[in-house]
């Protein structure tokens, strides 16, 4: 399976090279996604959570919403 | 009109002056005149005249600096990440431009800053009304990337990089808008190596599938 492309822009040349990621940056990119992963799916942990709050005092999110100051 | 002149007191010829003393004295007068406006010779096109000193008649012809935006680079998104290299120091803040960009998917959209993969970043965001943060990160957040282009569904972002050229801690602000999304936040940078390199991308092995980004230099 090809890597992904990337494009990179030198903007004092003005040159613009698209290629396959390197090994290297393929590894990192791989563990990037792999952190982001995690990092939505705790963002979405927080979002249920808030939910089952809200469904517990039957209130819909623009009503919590007004009971910030 | 009084003599000396008011007020830069030029001496003129008096009255009783005899006639053949007038060539000396319009001379005097002449040379006094000259002295005063020495300031305002030279100068070029385009320069504006500034005090040089609080002294009277002292001046000094300025070129006055250029402020605004200047436009260093065009480019369309494409790939898992795009990158703008080299960028020109020699103004005091970037201002980026992204327009109506679109990915393959819905996802994260994130930046790095001087290729920089490292656990380097810390975000503070809000997405629509919902705070996240975090630090330690190998990327900095923007919002979710979009999945369609237009004034609506396009993924628009403006993103400042203050003092990006200085030899200090960077922080950098934007604002996302996407569809009924709205993100807005602040990331900061555990470095303190110039800016040279801006790059953008996507999350989760999706691609960008077309919108630009500008660079402008702004003074």
């Amino acid at each position: 399976m090809s890597r992904p492309m990337i494009r990179i822009h030198d903007s004092e040349k003005d040159q613009i090279i698209d290629r396959e990621m390197s090994v290297a940056e393929f590894k990192i990119y791989e563990a990037t996604d792999e952190a982001n992963l995690l990092k939505e799916a705790k963002a979405e942990a927080k979002a249920a959570q808030r939910q089952a709050i809200l469904n517990k005092l039957g209130l819909t999110a623009d009503e919590a919403q007004l009971l910030i100051l | 009109m009084s003599n000396p002149t008011t007020p830069f007191g030029w001496q003129m010829p008096e009255n009783t002056d005899l006639v053949t003393d007038l060539p000396a004295d319009f001379e005097v007068f002449g040379q006094a005149v000259a002295t005063s406006m020495a300031d305002l010779l030279g100068g070029t096109t385009g320069q504006v005249l500034a005090k040089a000193s609080n002294t009277d008649m002292d001046f000094t012809f300025t070129t006055l600096a250029s402020g605004g935006m200047t436009l260093l680079s065009t480019t369309t998104l494409t790939g898992a990440s795009t990158t703008v290299s080299s960028i020109n120091q020699t103004y005091k803040n970037l201002q980026i431009m992204v327009v109506n960009a679109y990915s393959s998917g819905a996802n994260n959209d994130y930046f790095q800053l001087n290729g920089d993969t490292g656990s380097n970043y810390g975000f503070r965001l809000n997405s629509d009304g919902v705070d996240d943060h975090g630090s330690g990160v190998a990327t900095a957040y923007f919002g979710v990337m979009g999945t369609s282009q237009g004034y609506y569904a396009g993924t628009y972002i403006s993103i400042t990089i203050p003092r990006y050229s200085e030899t200090e801690y960077k922080m950098t602000n934007f604002i996302q808008t996407q569809g009924n999304s709205f993100y807005l936040g602040s990331n900061t940078w555990n470095n303190t190596a110039a800016i040279t390199s801006f790059t953008i991308g996507v999350t989760n092995s999706q691609t960008m599938s077309g919108g630009t980004m500008y660079i402008y230099g702004v003074k």
